[in-house]
């Protein structure tokens, strides 16, 4: 029915064809972000977009900072199954209580845990705005701050910046006196854990212990483990039994030298 | 007095004082803003040290940190947030942003913690706190500082009432368990039409004609320990009891809220069994047990309705003391909340020797008795008294069973380098391990009511054992940790006209109950101070037969003089290490002195260095003296 020709130019024709759809995939490829924006497509939320953009870093980092009571990197700490439990209270003596070195425990973790994301999720509230410049919006930040906030059973990564963007009819405020925000959530109860931290080191300043059994009394869902090492050191490892969240530090107050105590005597001396 | 027991006396007057100066004239000179750390801004603040330590970007003062303007220690408020922390230097505080008081705690008003009422739950907070926490949550501040106990504050949290709230929605009449306030809040919302609040009813309720029915499964939740039904919209019902499955009443209204509707099935205890758990969810954390989804594997059976039961938090299955991943085997089961004190001791594997204490005595072996006598006692002691006959009519003198059996635990078993002390705990069907202070600086105390022990690791008053002079004192344990030891002594006697010494009996000294341990491996410690008091020449002098002249006749004379190191008749030859009492009375002073004399360890096992030892030496006769 064809001819030797003919069949010749069909194969030729969709050759061609299939070249083509080649190049418009790569295309598509390449450009993808532009096209799509050009079309509306792709434009996330910003609540979303944030999330996708910083939220495994911001876990990582809580992770790293809850075993490492409190810190990225601990200045002064004790080494424990390859853990590093800095000291949240301590004194280098015998017979003496230990002195606190970081009164404000959720303070000094929030700040922690945002300077160890500012660079990238600054990063990624540029790129928000990027994006939605290039789908054609208008984008206007006034002053403001971001900053982390630890929360009952949540930590957020806020951004309180008042930010207008505008297309035509189309505008959306956050920050400011809108009242919307743009944050990232994330469900972690170190905020619990804290406050049970922030009792035994009361207790450790004031008495040179503290009793373990009654926060697991208290708080069904708790555990609090207390090794006592053989210089003196507490560690303490405070988790939840449920979603396995957990802080661990280390305190030296009131520790007793072995034996009558003349070897460190004579050695101070 | 007996020499041997001046020289004891002495001996442990003397470590006394030692010991007494090395508590208090542990000081170091200077105080150090920053101690050098990995690098010199990263040590910790506010120490007492040499000077070479602290670091040269902070100051520096030549007293105690105590004494000084930045560096001393008192209560730490954050205003904004309520928070105070105690024992804080000025410094440190100053650096956090903080506000400082020299004050103790409990002598500020703003730092005094009450109880903070939040929707449904509460807190142990500062007012200030609350005001903070209440903001947050965008609710009315509830503060109660007359509740200033954080179990009273737990226990006085009532939730608020709940029932039923039914609406209209897609055509269909909803239903959602909610309080009054949420349901008004929902009829404000404007969403739903013909909304309405039914307090006391469950949502399965027939005459609220709603879309949801009874027997929709159950399910545990957050909060609460036990195990809830579900109507067929997912609502919690009430408490789950397979008695009432079917029963209508227990589907309309909430526990409580009319005269014949309850929950009747008892608490579930820790040790309840399968049977109960099947068919009755009434958990209680307290009593052992709480809410849990079955899983593959469970031994439970088949649950009468449902996928949850109440799992037991008893822990039955015995530990791993030192987390090896065997458990060892432990025949008793704990209630969950139990706590009781555990020994490493020796044997082949030392996690098969746990051998536990109770009062601060070791029950192995009732030789030691009790100090701490509950009212009722069968040895007919009232509350609070001390009877210490007890101990006498256990007979603990020298050469008795129970003495002997005394040394072999004390030798044998305990007391020995490395050993420690352990509280164990149950909680949420786990144990947890808790080792008291090292070096035996704490022991553990136990003590229990209704078979339910309590331990916890306390220090080892050891310190002021050998100033006692009595049994009454030496025992008082509440002052210390000490027992009334019989000692091997020899007093003065006359043989035909000889003197000789002869084993005294009525000899006692008090020593500690369980002495400290060294650290053995450092290059500076005290075994070498300490052990070597117990070290000692004994010099035995053979005895030979001369001739003198008595009553105008040759007769023969026995020469002895120094200590006796044999006993009286015998000889001292060859390679004979010595034997008898002064042997005995030095080892007995190293069991009590610390981890001193001829001991294993508590894996069983002997040192590397020889450490202590009796050896024999023969001289020759010296003919010049005797």
């Amino acid at each position: 029915m064809f001819n030797r020709g003919e069949k010749r130019g069909q194969v030729t024709l969709f050759i061609i064809i299939a070249i083509i759809i080649v190049i418009l995939g790569v295309l598509l490829f390449l450009f993808w972000d532009t096209i799509s924006l050009s079309f509306g497509f792709g434009l996330q939320d910003p609540n979303q977009f944030m999330e996708k953009c910083i939220k495994e870093d911001l876990q990582k980092n809580l992770e790293i900072i809850s075993t490492q009571g409190g810190y990225m990197s601990p200045p002064h700490y004790f080494m424990y199954r390859d853990d590093m439990f800095s000291y949240l209270i301590y004194t280098n003596e015998y017979y003496k209580l230990g002195v606190v070195q970081e009164p404000f425990l959720k303070k000094h973790i929030e700040e922690e845990l945002f300077a160890s994301v500012q660079e990238k999720a600054m990063r990624c509230f540029e790129e928000l705005k990027e994006k939605y410049r290039k789908a054609g919006y208008s984008v206007n930040q006034g002053d403001g701050e971001a900053r982390v906030e630890l929360l009952p059973k949540r930590v957020i990564l806020e951004f309180n910046y008042p930010l207008t963007m505008t297309k035509g009819e189309e505008r959306n405020i956050f920050g400011g006196s809108s009242g919307k925000t743009i944050s990232v959530v994330l469900h972690n109860n170190i905020y619990e854990l804290i406050g049970i931290a922030s009792s035994i080191i009361n207790a450790e300043a004031v008495y040179g212990d503290a009793e373990t059994k009654y926060y697991m009394l208290y708080y069904h869902d708790l555990k609090v483990e207390k090794k006592k090492q053989s210089e003196g050191t507490t560690l303490y490892m405070i988790s939840d039994i449920n979603n396995g969240n957990k802080f661990q530090f280390a305190t030296r107050s009131l520790a007793w030298p072995p034996g009558y105590g003349l070897a460190e005597m004579l050695a101070n001396e | 007095m007996n020499k041997k027991i001046i020289l004891i006396f002495g001996m442990f007057f003397l470590v006394s004082i030692i010991l007494t100066s090395g508590v208090f004239a542990q000081s170091v000179s200077w105080c150090c803003e920053k101690l050098l750390g990995i690098d010199q801004s990263a040590g910790m603040w506010c120490q007492n040290a040499p000077q070479s330590s602290c670091s040269p970007l902070y100051r520096t003062l030549s007293t105690s940190c105590e004494a000084s303007d930045y560096c001393k220690p008192g209560t730490c408020i954050e205003q904004a947030e309520g928070i105070c922390t105690a024992n804080t230097p000025k410094r440190v505080c100053d650096e956090k942003g903080g506000y400082w008081r020299e004050e103790d705690m409990d002598q500020l008003p703003q730092c005094q913690l009450g109880c903070c009422f939040i929707g449904d739950q509460v807190a142990f907070v500062t007012q200030t706190r609350c005001g903070s926490l209440a903001s947050e949550y965008g609710l009315q501040i509830n503060f109660r500082a007359d509740i200033n106990n954080e179990l009273e504050c737990i226990m006085s949290s009532s939730p608020k009432v709940r029932g039923a709230c039914a609406y209209d929605a897609n055509g269909v009449r909803d239903c959602e368990m909610l309080t009054k306030k949420e349901c008004n809040d929902l009829q404000a919302g404007a969403i739903y039409e013909n909304v309405m609040f039914h307090e006391g009813f469950l949502c399965s309720a027939p005459e609220l004609n709603t879309i949801c029915d009874p027997r929709g499964g159950t399910t545990c939740v957050e909060g609460k320990d036990e195990v809830y039904f579900m109507d067929t919209c997912g609502n919690i019902a009430n408490v789950y009891d397979a008695d009432k499955v079917d029963t209508l009443a227990y589907w309309t209204y909430l526990t409580g809220a009319v005269d014949n509707v309850e929950v009747e099935c008892d608490v579930v205890e820790g040790d309840a069994t399968n049977t109960i758990r099947r068919t009755c969810g009434n958990c209680d954390y307290y009593s052992g047990s709480t809410c849990t989804k079955k899983k593959f594997g469970d031994d439970i059976g088949t649950i009468a309705y449902g996928d949850y039961y109440c799992r037991s938090l008893d822990c039955t299955e015995g530990f791993d003391t030192d987390r090896s991943g065997v458990i060892e085997s432990d025949e008793k089961n704990y209630k969950h909340g139990e706590s009781w004190c555990v020994i490493s001791g020796p044997d082949s594997a030392y996690k098969n020797n746990l051998i536990t204490v109770k009062n601060g005595v070791i029950i192995e072996n009732e030789i030691l008795g009790t100090a701490e006598i509950q009212s009722g006692d069968e040895n007919g002691v009232g509350a609070g008294e001390t009877k210490t006959n007890i101990r006498e009519d256990k007979n603990l003198n020298r050469g008795s069973n129970a003495y002997e059996e005394w040394k072999e635990i004390l030798q044998e078993k305990f007391n020995l380098p490395g050993t420690r002390h352990y509280r164990a705990l149950c909680f949420n069907g786990e144990v947890l391990i808790e080792p008291c202070a090292d070096f035996r600086q704490e022991i553990c105390m136990e003590s229990a009511t209704d078979d339910f022990s309590n331990a916890a690791c306390k220090l080892n008053m050891w310190q002021n054992c050998m100033e006692q002079t009595d049994l009454k004192h030496c025992e008082d344990r509440t002052s210390r940790d000490c027992v009334w030891l019989p000692i091997t002594s020899q007093k003065e006697e006359w043989d035909k006209g000889d003197r000789i010494l002869v084993a005294d009996n009525e000899a006692h000294v008090c020593v500690p109950a369980f002495g400290p341990g060294f650290a053995t491996w450092k290059e500076e410690n005290d075994a070498a101070l300490i052990c070597a008091r117990a070290s000692g020449d004994c010099t035995t002098i053979v005895k030979r037969w001369g001739l003198e002249m008595k009553d105008g006749k040759s007769a023969p004379k026995r020469i002895a003089s120094g200590e006796e190191c044999i006993r009286r008749g015998e000889k001292l030859f060859g390679v004979d290490k010595g034997t008898g009492e002064w042997r005995e009375s030095k080892s007995m002073m190293t069991w009590f002195l610390g981890d001193c004399g001829e001991k294993k360890n508590y894996m069983n096992k002997y040192g590397a260095d020889l450490g202590s030892m009796f050896g024999a030496e023969r001289e020759p006769w010296r003919s010049d003296l005797y």
